[in-house]
This record gives structure tokens, sequence and C-alpha cells, in this order.
């Protein structure tokens, strides 16, 4: 059979800007958000990055912090680092690799940080993308094909 | 590593090499900026004629008018400003003439050319002018009695508020008060989160124990009573019994004789009272002094060089047994020949006494220093809560500028020539009042809001000039100012004539570098030499201002072939000419030589300079700049320079794009006046071209 072409579908999810209450101790395992997004049954997660922001338009700094996406960790802030003490904020990313996208394909992620250090967790918008492959047309009309003759062979079987 | 620390790393190497000084060009010329919304402003017309108050208050009652279209900024003051590009965030001292001063945040979207009213706070009295005193001469409201010279410092997530105080005796020697902020949207000084009048006291807090003395007879003393006291509370002199010996008359006649008895007594107050000057001292204090053992024409007090340093004043025990977070709070007079200096100590113990908070220093002739405030729970010093045993000592301290014959020694209230001189064992003393021990409600922060923290380990702190971007310790630039402390220069290192003000100003001005973790505890790095306190030149900067700011320009290589972070430094720079120490004369740009944020060159200096006031003629001479970037105000004529004529400073340079800067800065009217209530204070902005590369 000739391998069909593959086309790519880009899926995005976001969590808003977030101001943390202070927690009383530290380390401090705290949620910052939850990403939520659909992956259709017949589409492969083929790869996964995020892009946010340490601080935001209220405060441009953020306190230290290591931050997971569905456990996987994606960000750091320590208080050598520009996120701790800039005077606007600062950006983030992270590319999943291959085997860290388990963790996405429930459709669901919560975005947490453990909290190191005084005073307040601070981000800005944190968007989630997710690069699905589609089966093409013909692949799809022959998903259909052989599912039809599933069906219609098991409609006969039970005559 | 993570993304964060390869991208700065990344950015460094990127970085352009910036060996070349920054030849800054004007793109716009400076206009005033403006604001919609908030407390009323000048050009609403609703005050007819500024040296008037009428129409300030209606039955005794601030109006408020606020505009609703952009109107011309004043009388705003002092800004301070964060963001970048066009969207800026504001901080603006909002000021009329010694009234109703307060802290206004506002937002632009242009760059600070036009500002929206977002919120105000700090506001330290609603009074109203006195109609027969504009000018304030009579200091009915006090003067310069507010806080003043906003600078936001960020980091961990939080945002510190830091202002002077700038009440008689506390200010360029206290530290900067400092408020943390809970920004939410539209509102960056949160919300019911700063209050002036809960600024000296803690919100919800248990007054423990106090003494006001007010219900006690007028009578000698020793040990009064508290007037509130949830626990054992007791108080005593220290000291005043003693074997010195004393001159035998305050004319220092008849010889000297020896020894003193204890004899502090409850005051009330009188016409004849010596502390009959601040609402405060209109009621009973208590009174520290000791009477000497033999008879004598002169009233004997106790107080002796000869007594060790620590050893004379007031002692006050309070068990703080089931109470924590301990705040300790006085009033502090001094007679016009008192000690000068006060230290207090504390004890966990009853035995042992360890210093606390900084060392008093009362104003020149004595005088009420009021709510002086030990905030122990800010100061980390958690003994001497839940504890039976501990107690406030208050007492006298040498005087650490004074370097005269007998040095280390007390000096007394009153200055000769501006300079302390020993104290003369005759005559002098302290009073009390107000004192209070707190115990206020548990925090989880080192920094509470609603309370007077203030940052230690600045030098006479006058305000913080710059963050170094990103630095960690957080490193700061900070302007210390010793008041009518050149005394000791040489004769020709003096301003030799009055200035624009009209008087010789003595004061000692430096910009100076320091490092801090917390936001509160400082540790000082030195001078920049930014500024030469010693120089009498027109064209040298004796004089700095607050509120500055630092430019990123790349990466260059010091002398000695290492690479560093190079930065442009604009601020408010002035001398002799000016008669004032406040450093408005120009705003002036240096840039720093090497890593060490302690070497610098001036670029643009007091000659050549961003932005000057209007010429100064004196002998008949006139002192103007070789040339300015920035050139004339709009619309203004050359001789005065217009809203900026009289002062320029507080350079706010916000990164707008790679290769421009928005300038925001503040300035006085040349012409007004004394009894001007309001038309003398404005905001302005240009934009400025560097011809190279500007970091955001």
């Amino acid at each position: 059979m000739v391998p069909s072409a593959r086309a790519d579908e880009i899926v995005t999810s976001s969590v808003g800007a977030a101001s943390l209450d202070q927690p009383a101790t530290y380390p401090a395992n705290l949620t910052i958000g939850t990403f939520s997004f659909s992956i259709p049954s017949w589409d492969t997660l083929i790869g996964a990055s995020v892009s946010g922001y340490f601080g935001n338009a209220l405060v441009p700094t953020t306190a230290p912090g290591t931050f997971y996406i569905g456990g996987v960790q994606v960000a750091a802030c320590n208080v050598t680092d520009p996120c701790y003490s800039a005077d606007s904020e600062t950006a983030w990313s992270y590319s999943f690799t291959p085997d860290q996208l388990a963790v996405l394909q429930s459709g669901s992620a919560d975005f947490t940080v453990i909290q190191t250090g005084d005073f307040q967790i601070q981000t800005d918008t944190t968007t989630l993308t997710l690069d699905l492959q589609v089966p093409e047309p013909a692949t799809v009309a022959l998903l259909a094909t052989a599912l039809l003759g599933l069906g219609l062979q098991r409609r006969g079987a039970r005559k | 590593m993570n993304t964060v620390s390869l991208a700065a790393l990344a950015a460094i190497a990127l970085a352009p090499a910036a060996q070349a000084q920054v030849a800054w060009t004007a793109t716009t010329a400076p206009a005033q900026a403006t604001i919609k919304g908030g407390p009323w402003t000048i050009s609403t017309g609703k005050l007819a004629n500024p040296a008037s108050a009428t129409g300030y208050c209606t039955n005794n009652v601030e109006n408020v008018f606020p505009t609703t279209s952009q109107t011309l900024m004043q009388p705003y003051y002092f800004p301070f400003i964060t963001g970048r590009g066009q969207t800026l965030q504001g901080y603006f001292d909002y000021r009329p003439k010694n009234v109703n001063e307060k802290l206004v945040a506002a937002s632009s979207s242009d760059g600070g050319q036009t500002w929206t009213y977002q919120q105000q706070a700090l506001e330290l009295t609603a009074a109203c002018p006195d109609p027969t005193d504009v000018a304030n001469n009579n200091k009915t409201f006090g003067n310069d009695a507010g806080l003043g010279h906003p600078h936001v410092l960020s980091f961990g997530g939080a945002n510190f508020l830091y202002l002077l105080d700038r009440r008689p005796t506390h200010v360029d020697s206290d530290g900067l008060v400092v408020h943390r902020l809970y920004p939410a949207a539209g509102l960056p000084l949160g919300s019911n989160k700063l209050n002036a009048t809960a600024q000296f006291t803690p919100a919800g807090a248990a007054l423990v124990a106090q003494w006001n003395f007010s219900t006690l007879a007028t009578a000698v003393n020793n040990t009064p009573a508290a007037s509130v006291a949830l626990t054992t509370a007791t108080a005593k002199s220290l000291g005043m019994t003693n074997s010195y010996t004393y001159p035998s008359k305050q004319d220092g006649t008849g010889g000297t004789q020896t020894s003193s008895t204890t004899a502090d007594d409850i005051e009330a107050a009188s016409p004849g009272n010596s502390d009959t000057t601040s609402p405060v001292q209109l009621q009973k204090d208590w009174r520290i002094r000791g009477n000497k053992n033999a008879t004598s024409p002169a009233a004997g007090n106790g107080w002796n060089t000869a007594a060790p340093q620590y050893t004379q004043g007031a002692e006050f025990d309070v068990a703080t047994t089931g109470y924590s977070n301990i705040v300790f709070q006085y009033d502090w007079f001094v007679t016009g020949q008192g000690v000068r200096n006060l230290q207090a100590q504390y004890t966990t113990d009853g035995t042992s006494w360890t210093n606390a908070g900084t060392l008093q220093v009362t104003p020149d002739g004595g005088g009420y220093v009021e709510a002086i405030t030990i905030d122990f729970a800010a100061l980390g010093i958690t003994t001497v809560a839940n504890n039976s045993k501990f107690g406030v000592r208050l007492v006298s301290a040498y005087d650490p500028t004074y370097s005269g014959a007998g040095a280390p020694a007390y000096t007394g209230a009153s200055l000769t020539n501006g300079q302390p001189v020993k104290y003369n064992n005759v005559s002098g003393n302290w009073h009390f009042d107000n004192v209070k021990v707190y115990s206020k409600p548990l925090s989880t922060t080192v920094v509470a809001a609603d309370f007077d923290i203030k940052t230690t380990g600045l030098l006479n702190p006058d305000g913080i000039v710059a963050v170094v971007p990103g630095s960690y310790p957080h490193q700061v630039l900070y302007v210390r100012k010793v008041l009518g402390s050149d005394y000791s220069f040489a004769a020709n290192q003096i301003c030799g004539f009055a200035g624009r003000s009209g008087s010789i100003n003595h004061d000692v001005d430096t910009i100076r570098l320091a490092q801090t973790l917390d936001g509160v505890t400082f540790t000082d790095l030195g001078d920049t030499a930014l500024t030469d306190p010693a120089t009498i030149s027109p064209t040298g900067i004796r004089y700095a201002a607050p509120n500055g700011s630092l430019v990123k320009l790349g990466t260059a290589t010091d002398t000695g072939g290492h690479a560093y972070n190079k930065y442009g430094l604009f601020f408010g720079a002035g001398n002799c000419l000016d008669g004032d120490s406040d450093g408005f004369h120009a705003i002036v740009y240096a840039e720093n030589t090497d890593a060490t944020l302690l070497h610098w060159t001036m670029v643009n200096g007091i000659n050549n300079p961003i932005v000057s006031t209007a010429p100064v003629t004196y002998n008949g001479t006139v002192y103007s700049p070789a040339s300015t970037v920035l050139g004339q105000g709009s619309g203004t004529s050359t001789a005065t320079n217009g809203w900026f004529g009289g002062r320029v400073y507080n350079p706010m340079a916000m990164w707008k794009d790679s290769s421009h800067i928005n300038l925001i800065f503040d300035g006085y009217n040349a012409t007004y006046g004394n009894s001007d209530l309001t038309n003398y204070r404005s905001i302005g902005q240009a934009v400025l071209s560097s011809g190279s590369t500007v970091l955001p």
C-alpha cells in the first residue's frame, strides 16, 4: 500500500495570567491552571511546545520555582536569574520530547509550580501548542470503508 | 540550566559591543504632559488664583475636581515610571504646596505624553490651606512633612514601594519607608493596602502597654505608672543618680561639685513649657533629669559627659508573655541644651542589652520627634516575643559626627555654626511621651503593608536613583544626603554665594552603590564619585537628585580587558548656582566604565546637559550651559525655559525602541513664588535618539 501523505493540525490552549497567594512555607506545590484541549481519536500527537512569561503586567518578576505541565518540567526561575529581579516580564519556552507527549494525551494537563522561596509566583498568559498528525482524506475514506465493511460483516453474521 | 538563563546568556553574547559613548540627540522637544482624571489640576480653572486658597476648600473640606479631559499635569512631581515602549506605568508625587500631598498612580499608552489616572494613596492630611497664610509661613500644616521620592523595586514576584520620610528629624536620616504593594488590575497601588494614617500605627495591633502620663500628677515621679498595661509594665530612669562632677553654675563660675540624684517628673503643658509647639506636647509628658545633691543656684540635671555611653535615659520593661510581633513606639523631646543623640536598646533576659533601630538625632535646637518606631518583627528579632524579661532602654549615645576635643562624646541639641559641640553638663534634658508596646498581627511576609518599615544600611538615604537591571543581590544607586555637613571643608570648597534659592547650602550629596537581598537590609558598597561635594565650579556637579534611570547599552570592555555590562545613567544634578542641594540644575548623563558600577564617565554634564534650567545671573555674570541636547521647552522663551526654568530633574529614561527612549521628567517654573499655591510643578516628556543600540 502506498503511504498516505501527512497533514498537520495545530491545537492551542492557554492559561491566563496568574498571581498566586504567598504560601506559608516552602517548598510549596501550587497549581497555576489547567490546559484543556481536544485530540481527535484519529489524530496523532507528534509534538508540543509551550511558551509563557515570568511576571506579568502588574508585577514583572516571580518568586523562584520549578514549573511543570503534566509533571514534565518546562521552566524554572532561580533567584539569580533575570526572572527574579527583572524590570519587565521574562519570556520562556519549552519543547516536549517525544517520550514526554504521553502526559498530554488525555486532553488535559495541569500547569503547576513548586515554589522555593519568597514571595509570589507571577505568570502571564502561558500557551501550549500541540502538533497533530491528521490522516489524509483518502486514508480516512479507506478507514471508513473498512469500518463499514466490518459493520456489514457483523450484520451478516447476526442474520 | 533553564531556558531563561540560556536566553540571558545568549542576549549578553549577542549584544552589541558598546565601547563608544552614546551621543543623545533630541527627536522631540520637551513638552508638558497631561492627565485625565484624579485630583484637581491647575488648568481645571477651579483655582482661579494660585496665590489664593479661594476655591481650594468648601466648608473646610478639600474640593475634588476630577478632570474629565486631559489637562496639564500640575501639581505633579517626582515621576517614577516602569514599562517598555509606549505603555508605561507611572507613580507620581501629587503635591500642592505644603498640603494634601499624596501618591498618584497613572498609566500612559503614548510614551508618557498623556496619562490616565488610576489610583491615589498615602495622603497625609486632608487639611485645607490657611487662606491667610497660603505661603504656609507659619507651617500650620507642616512643610515637606509628607512622603516623597517614590521608587518601586520588583523582585520575587512582589513590588516594593520606597519613599522618603520627609518629616523634620527623619528626612535624610532615617531609612527609606518601605511598603509592599499588592497590585490588582487597574490598581497598581493595590486595594486598601496603603494608608497614610496607618503608616505609623500597626493596623489591627493589640496595645500591650502604653505610657501617656496624662493622668499622673505633675510632680516628681521616678517610676511612672503605665496608662495601659495588659501585662506587667514598669518604667524608670537611668543614670540620673550618679557621682559625676558638674559645674556649680550654668555660667561656669562657682567651681565644681559632684553627684546627682534622680528627680524625674511629670510635666504639664503650659505656655512656659518648652514643649508646647506640637499637638502631642499639649499633654503631660515625662521629664528625665536629676538634682545635684549639694545646694546650688543651678538646677542639677544628672546628664553628664562622664557617663559611659548607653547608661543615661529611661527604661521601659514590658512582659510580652502571650504576645508576638512586637513593636515599640515613642515620642522623644530634647530641650535646647539636651543631649543630641539617642540609641534604643532591648533586652530579652533583663540584664544584657542590644542596640535596636537607628541612632536618633534631635532637631537642631531640640524639639519633639514623634512616633519613633522599632518594629522588632520586621527586623527579624523574634526573641522579644512571648518574653517576660523584655524591655527597652532609650539612652544617650555619643555623637558620631563629633570629632572635637574629648571625642567620642555627647553633644548638645543646639549646634554652633551648624556643627555639634560637646554637651555642657549643666542643663538640658529629655522628655518622653506616648510610649507604646504593640503586638501586631502575624504576617507571613517579611515586609507587611500598612506598616512603618524602613531600610537599614543605606547611609542618609534621600532616595533611590536607579536599580541595576537583573542584578542579584539587587544593586541600587542611591543619593546620600548629609544635611548641613560641609562646614569641615576648606573655605574654597564651600559655596561662597547665595545661589538661585537665595541662600548658601551646606548639604553634602553623593551617589552611592548598595545591594540587598530582601529589599530592607542594604549593604553600602561605596561612592560612585558622580558628584564632587567639594566643587564650587559653575559647571561642576556638587548635588544629585534621586529618581534617575539606567539604560542598558550592551557589553563593553574595561581598560583591563574585562567585559562588563554597560549602562547609561540619567540623573538630576546641581551645584552652587542653585543654593539648594536637591540636584535640579540640569539633567545629566554618564556611563559606567567597568563592572563595579563605582566608576563612571560624565558624557553630558552641567555644561552640556540633556536639558538645563534657565541661566543663572550672579554678580553680573550669566551662567548657562554651552549647549543642551533638548534645548528649550516648547513654546517658551530661552530666557526662562518656561515650566522647567526653575528646576529640572528626576529623569526617567524609558526604552521606546532599539534607538530611542522616552524621557519623562519634572520641573519648576522659573518664576514661582512662595505665595504660589500650585503653579510650579509639572511633568514633561521628550523623545531622545541614541544613534546606537539601546537594549530593552
